[in-house]
């Protein structure tokens, strides 16, 4: 698939528009569920996701040689998300504070269950909250993880041990009742 | 750090909105947008579908004058007048170039031998 990828990108840059197409199919919807659990509006989400395509085919710098792709555009709908994340949110320990005044078990009886997920993950601070979103929900690995965010793949793995040691205490009511 | 944790399923709950088609709209246009080819491109490119009969309309039309100088240029001179008398052995060839008929019609009468004044 890199060789693929290249290929792909090397013709939908000279103007081939099928070959951006095929691109844009098998990265649309993994990217935009990222954008979407890391800022959480879909508007934002898709803004991303537009950016992030015409920011790779108007020549952001793209070595087949450092890395998949696929980490690349991550990579990229990363960096967008973040920066809309700063302009819109305030610093990541209010956001903290703000979680800890969230009661699972209250949302569970009021709310649905995919909402009490999102708003656990959404409370945990930026850092760990990307991590978290590219391992357990697009599934890349540690390394790629790393390349991404631009960190070692040691520290990756310690921002997901927090992450979801905090998940496991804000979400333990809602795992006990589907236990 | 996944097997067997019941975090896992109740992560896995988080659903996510569907892309709407709109976006994908929005994104093909943008592409076209910043690959637009040029004029020049779109002019050297470009093609035209013409019926049949309209070609061969227009290949004869633009045929029929070359046909024509090439026919003028090969038709034959017009030659001089001959006679042919019905003895044989001699032919006598009459020229009219230059011919002119006398003014008045008068006639003079030359005897042989002398030329009158």
């Amino acid at each position: 698939m890199p060789d693929d990828d290249s290929r792909l990108l090397e013709a939908a840059r000279h103007g081939d528009e099928s070959s951006f197409l095929a691109l844009y199919r098998h990265y649309r919807t993994p990217l935009f569920r990222f954008a979407w659990r890391l800022t959480g509006s879909v508007a934002t989400a898709e803004d991303v996701l537009q950016e992030c395509f015409l920011a790779l085919i108007e020549g952001a710098r793209f070595d087949v040689d450092r890395g998949s792709l696929r980490a690349y555009l991550f990579g990229i709908a990363r960096n967008l998300a973040l920066k809309r994340i700063r302009l819109a949110e305030r610093e990541s320990e209010e956001m903290e504070d703000a979680a800890a005044d969230l009661d699972p078990l209250e949302n569970l009886l009021s709310t649905e269950r995919s909402e009490v997920v999102a708003r656990a993950v959404q409370a945990l601070p930026p850092f760990q909250r990307e991590a978290l979103i590219l391992f357990e929900y697009e599934e890349l690995s540690l390394e790629e993880i790393a390349a991404i965010v631009g960190i070692e793949a040691g520290a990756v793995k310690a921002r997901l041990h927090r992450a979801r040691e905090t998940l496991r205490r804000r979400l333990a009511p809602l795992m006990a009742a589907r236990a | 750090m996944k097997e067997h944790d019941p975090l896992n399923s109740v992560l896995r709950e988080w659903e996510t909105p569907e892309l709407s088609a709109a976006v994908d709209a929005r994104v093909r246009a943008a592409y076209r947008a910043a690959h637009r080819p040029s004029l020049w491109r779109r002019i050297w490119s470009a093609q035209v579908t013409i019926p049949v009969p309209v070609l061969a309309a227009v290949f004869l039309l633009l045929l029929a004058p070359v046909l024509w100088l090439q026919l003028r240029s090969h038709a034959p001179a017009p030659q001089p007048a001959t006679v042919t008398p019905a003895g044989e052995g001699y032919m006598t060839r009459i020229e009219t170039a230059g011919f002119q008929p006398l003014p008045d019609g008068a006639t003079r009468v030359i005897r042989s031998g002398g030329v009158k004044q």
